[in-house]
């Protein structure tokens, strides 16, 4: 799918590079892995050849893209493209926006704080550092002073973008680190044999051409230091649900699993309100998030059900440009995700997930120090946590801007998790041992 | 400010660096493994339990249920869970495998046990023999439902199905249970295509065979430890019942080869319950034999081989002997002797046409089975009348009303409710009703006591009539008929006019000689010869005349003092010659493998006891008790210098002499009360020319010289001299005895035993 959305998307930038006030960049990277313990490839170390085309955010183009890619050395399955926006603004004015394509909208600050992919879809590229994507589809934007709507309605989805993968012969092809591969063996009457891996393609566009809306008010009355906001979406979740089979072939003494795809529409809702102002915030999030129960399976098939879940976010920002604290916490009530079927395990937690965590806290610290000759560093610092999922994550990123068209970066990113289970279902546990140390330069033309 | 840069860079990577430790050293992940689960096999291990108490009669119905709905679910989770070697199926070595890996790991069904099973698949629901599709899994499941409906009804009676009844069971209970396994094979064989396959038994053979290597392997014991073995046996009843390479074609042979089987089956089962305890000592038992009886004929004559080829080869006869001698259930007998005696039977007493030829008796046939239904229902029908004769309240009934009431006997009824006959039957059976007449009407008719000795004295009418007494009358009587109609001869249609030769009673002490001595009936030695049986019949029945054949009023006293000596007297002797302590200390046996018996201590003992063991004979027994001891010892000095046939140095008797010695007392008893005319307990002259009669032929060639022609009054001297002075005269002794004979003598018992003691060896050689 990401081929031929990447084909189409060529066709789309050039004209959109004539007319937009664009910035284009390549970079080079090194990314990696450090843990002792790593097993998610053969490799520790990739090397990462990419290039990015965006419009700044100051632009204001009629057309705003965000587009990047990159190519792992000798390790074609850490390829990745994405557009993360892309959109056309039919009538740019102050008050009205009119937009058609991909955009970022800022829906609830959980979303943006959290990138759980409730309301928007992420890149899952690394999962551990997931980017928000926007909706795609047609958005009416009105910012009437005190208050403003968004509606938005699409007859196309375009759920999580997550890391490439490989079937070869039955088996999840071993590569990409980032790619939670799944069991590789199954036990049939105590006896555990290898999985023949089945994964029946589905048809793009029955995955793609899935309607969805959205709508949100906000209202915030000028120079008042408060701001509440309501949204409602009703769309397929952005995370692909894996329904699966599986029986066992005598004669070559394997089990085989078939894997199917499918989408789940949901409902959310939420209410959001917030004090403060842009130099310090306090912003408390709280959703509905209530899935269809319809199954989508075959009823001797194993497939999750979701149960509906509040989720409640709460943030705290404080800063300017040159250096933020940020400070957050969520926690999904509700949301439990049960597999049902033959091959469902009360031990085991469910092949598919709805959110990667049910619990988090955040501190983050962003300073960006100005040096001689127009040089700058940016450093940020994060720190999450998650006592009910039990996974901590350090990130730490540096970036040295040497001129308008150098800079170089590093970054690393230490996680220690504990086991997953049926209780402790989270996505973070998966890549405990994908602790990651990356250095990089990036050259703007 | 480059001071605050340098502190945030070093507190961050500090921190950083000194958390490293914690974050980098994660377990590794567990690997994850789906799991196909086991718990719908899991049930699966509880079924070879409970199928072995379901066929040991100890299953119960809601475990039964339980079970084979397991093996449903199972084979339907099977079915859904995996794929076999084939698009739509399994090969039985995808079965093998799965099986033999998952579920059956110690004891694994062979390659060719389970070609076996698909054979029998295809026997069942069609298809192909290399595969089983889904198709056919799902109709195997399906059938499992009516398996399971069928097994739940047949629960209650598997204890009787499979041997296991203890304790009192009843008639009805057995004939329920065979009803109830006929009425669930039949819904079997319509859920199936058993009856458009051409299975065969050669492949059941090799299924059961896998079955037993199977179960034994397992470990299973009991039931199925020895299943290998009975198949031959089973293979044999099949070979008679339905034929050895017969198709069956069709669901309507189906279910009569069902019919046949579950025949069989629920005779097996009557015999085996009731087979053991069958007597003629009270009506339901001998009811239950007759419908035994009766129920065996209808297996054969229903048949299947019966009805398309209308006979049995001798040959699976043959073969079905030899399996039942190899199993042990005969084990009294040969099978020589066996199949030499049915044979016999066969071409002599069965076979209208034969007359005891056995050359080219190659089967069993139609004809045979006329004969020996006919017969069969002739001694029901004597049975009928003896069931409805008027015993009073104390079950007696005298001869009066014995004979009033076969005149009043409503035979045209009894033989159209009762036997359905056609009219040539009818005619047959009427005959036979005759030839009943006929032994009821003799002046002096033959009468049982309540333990079935034959009553000989000299007022038969004394004795009351029994329904015991008359059921073994009835019994005998059909001996006699079979004896007269295997050995009578021909001339005349009607038993009662038959008669049988010397040489026929030779031949026929010839034809069962072997089975004789096999079930020690007959002395291995030789020492009852047919002809000597012969002369006894001719001789010294009630009815015996001397001259020609044995007639079948001879016949039938002959089987009745035979039956009567032979078994309940001598018995009554051994046992009482046991409790005096009279059995050879020294252990030794005789002949027949009992121990030798003290004769001086059976004489004695004998003497004190002869009308406890001689009831029967109520005369004679009078007799002994006033004998003196000299007279007694007179007395038995000449009934055992007649019976004897071992060696009298030994100081020891054994089993032929007393049976001899038996038999001699009856015969003595019986001319006694039949010439007896004055009742003086003995016999004068010319009570003894009374019945000198019977004798000439025997007396004449005793006279000398034989140029001299005697006639027949002085032939009746000759034999009355013999008889009264107790030896065997000559010409001049005959001349001595005319002027004796004014004088008033008379013959004894004692002096009769001293004839039969001089003509002992008279009696063994043929009379010419």
């Amino acid at each position: 799918m990401s081929k031929s959305f990447a084909i189409v998307l060529s066709f789309i930038l050039l004209p959109v590079f004539a007319l937009a006030d664009v910035h284009s960049y390549f970079d080079l990277r090194n990314d990696s892995f450090v843990s002792p313990d790593f097993e998610g490839s053969d490799r520790p170390n990739y090397q990462m050849v990419g290039a990015r085309v965006l419009t700044t955010s100051a632009s204001k183009e009629s057309f705003v893209v965000d587009v990047s890619g990159s190519v792992a050395v000798g390790a074609p399955i850490m390829n990745y493209f994405t557009a993360n926006q892309l959109y056309f603004d039919s009538a740019p004015t102050e008050k009205s926006k009119l937009i058609f394509g991909r955009m970022i909208h800022s829906w609830s600050d959980m979303d943006d704080r959290w990138k759980t992919g409730l309301i928007q879809p992420v890149f899952k590229w690394n999962p551990l550092s997931p980017e928000t994507q926007g909706l795609t589809g047609v958005f009416w934007l009105q910012d009437k002073g005190d208050w403003e709507v968004t509606l938005y309605a699409s007859p196309i989805f375009l759920p999580d973008q997550g890391p490439s993968f490989d079937l070869d012969n039955g088996q999840f092809v071993r590569g990409n680190p980032w790619f939670h591969r799944p069991p590789e063996s199954i036990r049939i009457l105590s006896e555990v044999v290898k999985i023949d891996y089945q994964f029946q393609k589905p048809n793009e566009s029955q995955i793609i051409l899935q309607s969805n809306y959205g709508a949100q008010a906000i209202l915030h009355p000028k120079d008042a230091k408060y701001r509440f906001e309501f949204m409602h979406v009703y769309k397929p979740m952005n995370q692909i649900v894996l329904g699966y089979d599986g029986f066992y072939q005598i004669p070559k003494s394997l089990g085989v699993v078939q894997l199917e795809p499918a989408t789940y529409y949901h409902s959310v809702t939420g209410l959001q309100g917030q004090i403060g102002d842009e130099k310090i915030r306090a912003v408390y999030s709280i959703l509905y998030d209530r899935p269809d129960t319809d199954a989508k399976f075959e009823s001797k098939w194993t497939y999750p059900t979701f149960d509906p879940a509040f989720i409640h976010s709460l943030g705290f920002d404080v800063g300017n440009l040159k250096r933020k604290l940020s400070l957050g916490y969520m926690r999904v009530s509700g949301g439990d995700v049960t597999e049902t079927g033959e091959l469902a395990d009360p031990t085991r937690p469910s092949i598919s997930m709805h959110y990667p965590y049910r619990e988090a806290w955040q501190v983050s610290y962003f300073q960006r120090f100005s040096l001689p000759r127009g040089q700058s560093l940016e450093a940020k610092m994060s720190y999450k946590r998650s006592p009910l999922n039990e996974f901590e994550i350090l990130d730490l990123n540096a970036e040295y801007r040497l001129s308008a068209l150098w800079s170089f970066s590093a970054k690393g990113s230490l996680v220690a998790a504990s086991d997953l289970s049926f209780e402790n279902q989270n996505e973070i546990s998966q890549f405990r041992n994908n602790d990651q140390v990356m250095f990089g330069a990036t050259y703007a033309f | 400010m480059r001071s605050r840069f340098q502190l945030l860079i070093t507190i961050v990577f500090a921190f950083y660096f000194i958390g490293c430790d914690a974050y980098l050293h994660d377990k590794k992940m567990a690997p994850e493994v789906l799991e196909l689960k086991s718990t719908k096999f899991d049930c699966l291990k509880a079924v070879p339990e409970d199928l072995k108490a379901f066929s040991t009669g100890a299953g119960e119905e809601k475990k039964i249920s339980a079970s084979i709905g397991c093996v449903q679910t199972a084979l339907q989770y099977f079915s859904e869970r995996t794929k076999g070697s084939r698009e739509n199926g399994y090969t039985a070595e995808d079965l093998r495998s799965f099986f033999g890996k998952y579920l059956l790991k110690e004891n694994n069904v062979t390659p060719e046990f389970a070609q076996s099973l698909y054979k029998l698949k295809v026997a069942f629901f069609g298809g192909d023999q290399e595969v089983m599709t889904r198709e056919e899994l799902a109709r195997l499941i399906s059938v499992l439902e009516v398996f399971k409906t069928q097994s739940v009804a047949l629960a209650p009676h598997m204890k009787i199905l499979v041997f296991q009844a203890k304790g009192k069971v009843n008639l009805d209970e057995v004939t329920a249970a065979a009803e109830q396994l006929r009425k669930s094979l039949q819904v079997l064989l319509r859920v199936v295509d058993l009856s458009r396959s051409d299975y065969s038994f050669e492949s059941l053979k090799v299924l059961m065979s896998g079955l037993s290597q199977f179960i034994q392997g397992s470990g299973q014991v009991g039931l199925y430890s020895d299943i290998r073995s009975w198949v031959p046996l089973v293979e044999a009843v099949k070979n008679v019942f339905i034929g050895q390479k017969t198709s069956i074609n069709g669901i309507s042979d189906w279910s009569d080869v069902v019919n046949n089987m579950v025949d069989l089956y629920g005779v097996t089962i009557r015999i085996y319950y009731f087979g053991n305890s069958v007597n003629f000592s009270n009506p339901s038992d001998v009811k239950r034999a007759t419908q035994l009886g009766n129920q065996l004929l209808t297996m054969v004559e229903n048949s299947y081989q019966m009805k398309r080829t209308a006979a049995i080869p001798l040959e699976d006869l043959d073969n079905l002997i030899d399996q039942m001698v190899e199993m042990k259930l005969l084990t009294f007998i040969s099978k020589k002797a066996i199949k030499d005696t049915y044979k016999i039977l066969l071409s002599g007493m069965f076979d209208p046409v034969r007359r005891g030829e056995t050359r080219g008796l190659v089967d069993f046939n139609r004809e045979h089975l006329a004969t020996i239904r006919r017969e069969f229902n002739i001694y029901l029908l004597g049975q009928n009348f003896v069931d409805s004769l008027p015993f009073d309240e104390k079950g007696y009934a005298d001869r009066k009303r014995i004979l009033a009431a076969y005149q009043q006997f409503d035979l045209r009824k009894a033989i159209s409710e009762s036997f359905h006959l056609e009219n040539i039957e009818a005619s047959a059976m009427k005959a036979a009703w005759e030839d009943l007449g006929l032994l009821l009407n003799q002046p002096r008719q033959i009468q049982f006591d309540m333990e079935n000795r034959i009553l000989v004295q000299a007022q038969g009418d004394l004795y009351p009539y029994t329904w015991k007494s008359m059921t073994w009358w009835n019994l005998l009587r059909t001996f006699a008929r079979l004896f007269q109609l295997g050995y009578g001869n021909r001339d005349s249609l009607n038993i009662a006019q038959s008669e049988i030769s010397e040489a026929m009673f030779a031949k026929w002490y010839d034809d069962f000689n072997t089975l004789g001595v096999e079930i020690k009936a007959f002395d291995p030695r030789g020492a009852n010869g047919g002809k000597r049986s012969f002369k006894e019949a001719n001789f010294f029945m009630y009815s015996s005349d001397g001259t020609g054949g044995v007639s079948y009023r001879e016949s039938f006293e002959f089987v009745s003092f035979l039956f009567s000596a032979g078994f309940k007297n001598v018995s009554d002797i051994k046992t009482m010659a046991e409790k005096f302590g009279c059995a050879n200390e020294a252990g030794e046996l005789d002949v027949f493998g009992n121990l030798r018996l003290n004769e001086k201590c059976l004489k004695d003992a004998l003497k004190r006891n002869f009308s406890r063991v001689f009831p029967n004979l109520p005369g004679m027994a009078a007799d002994v008790r006033k004998m003196s001891a000299k007279s007694w010892d007179y007395f038995y000095a000449n009934l055992m210098a007649a019976s004897r046939g071992s060696d009298p140095r030994t100081g020891t008797v054994e089993t032929g002499d007393i049976r001899t010695m038996t038999m001699i007392l009856h015969y003595v008893e019986s001319l006694i009360v039949t010439f007896d005319v004055n009742q003086s307990d003995t016999l004068d002259v010319a009570e003894v020319k009374l019945a000198a009669p019977r004798f000439r032929d025997f007396a004449k060639p005793s006279v000398h010289p034989e140029f001299l022609q005697p006639w027949d009054g002085f032939v009746d001297d000759c034999f009355a001299n013999m008889v009264v002075n107790g030896a065997k005269p000559d010409f001049w002794a005959v001349l001595k005895f005319q002027a004796q004979k004014a004088l008033d003598r008379e013959a004894t018992r004692t002096s009769m035993l001293r004839v039969f003691s001089t003509l002992k060896e008279a009696l063994k050689t043929p009379s010419k």
